[in-house]
């Protein structure tokens, strides 16, 4: 299983989450996104810095133009390492604040669920 | 038969006349000795400093219930401290907890943070076409570094750890 989306929805839906959980979701995901860029920005130069964010201004609502500028400054392997970091720290830490709100059946299905996406997921991912 | 007006008519206290200080006294003892009957440790926090304020709320009101005057003071203004804290018990059911994560996340990346970084940040942020552009770069690109990193998130907090802490039945 490789959907990210899919992984939380299905967290939001054990743990009866029981208002937007798309909108949940999607802000947590974004959220994750704008961490990775970030933690890829900390690791520049001050001048790149400057014009990195400049061309990510510029780029605007243009995905693919972002995508060639961010390529000039990091690595494929960098950018996916940053996202694949950002969202475990972010998945790590928002299980750790839920646990104890947890009911026992939830904490049950919850670990049951975590056993079949650990089945399905690739080698690198354990 | 005492006439109206006159002093006999008056109603007198059957409490005898105090001043504050035999007052206090009196209230404290009677606090001490009703917590100690029900069980409660009474905090005598309106006694800022004493010697036998500490020795009860250390103690457990092992002590007679007697205020050495030298102990007493007047009754300040202080303000009880309030026990309720309301963000901890609004995290209570997993949907606040949740929604209270997302909140603090989204601010922890916004605030406290090198002033190049915010600048950053907000730049992305103050077009939410940029915004998205961002988010749908990371994740449609790399897909499977996003699972795979919830994934591992997951691994992180352990299912097992998770399982020991589910109560067992005696």
């Amino acid at each position: 299983m490789n959907d990210a989306k899919a992984i939380l929805l299905k967290i939001l839906d054990v743990i009866g989450y029981s208002e937007d959980k798309d909108k949940f979701a999607t802000e947590f995901l974004q959220n994750v996104s704008l961490q990775s860029l970030l933690d890829l920005f900390n690791t520049l130069p001050q001048d790149k810095k400057d014009q990195l964010q400049q061309k990510i201004t510029s780029a605007g609502n243009d995905a693919a133009k972002m995508q060639e500028e961010l390529k000039i400054y990091f690595t494929e392997d960098q950018l996916g390492q940053a996202i694949e970091n950002s969202a475990k720290n972010a998945v790590t830490e928002y299980m750790k604040t839920i646990e104890p709100t947890l009911s026992d059946s939830q904490k049950q299905n919850l670990a049951n669920y975590f056993g079949e996406i650990t089945k399905t997921a690739s080698p690198a991912a354990i | 038969m005492a006439e109206p007006g006159s002093q006999e008519s008056v109603p007198q206290s059957k409490a005898p006349q105090q001043n504050p200080t035999e007052a206090s006294k009196g209230l404290l003892s009677r606090i001490v000795h009703g917590a100690k009957e029900t069980g409660i440790n009474v905090g005598l926090n309106m006694v800022p400093g004493g010697a036998y304020a500490s020795a009860v709320r250390r103690e457990g009101l092992k002590r007679e219930a007697t205020m050495p005057t030298s102990e007493l003071t007047a009754m300040p203004d202080v303000q009880p401290k309030p026990k309720f804290i309301p963000e901890r018990l609004s995290q209570q059911d997993p949907t606040e907890a949740s929604k209270g994560f997302l909140r603090k996340f989204t601010d922890r990346l916004f605030t406290d943070r090198p002033e190049a970084a915010q600048v950053f940040l907000q730049s992305i942020a103050a077009s939410r076409a940029t915004q998205l552009a961002v988010q749908d770069f990371m994740q449609g690109n790399y897909p499977s570094a996003v699972a795979e990193g919830i994934i591992a998130g997951v691994l992180a907090v352990s299912p097992i750890r998770m399982i020991n802490s589910i109560r067992r039945p005696l």
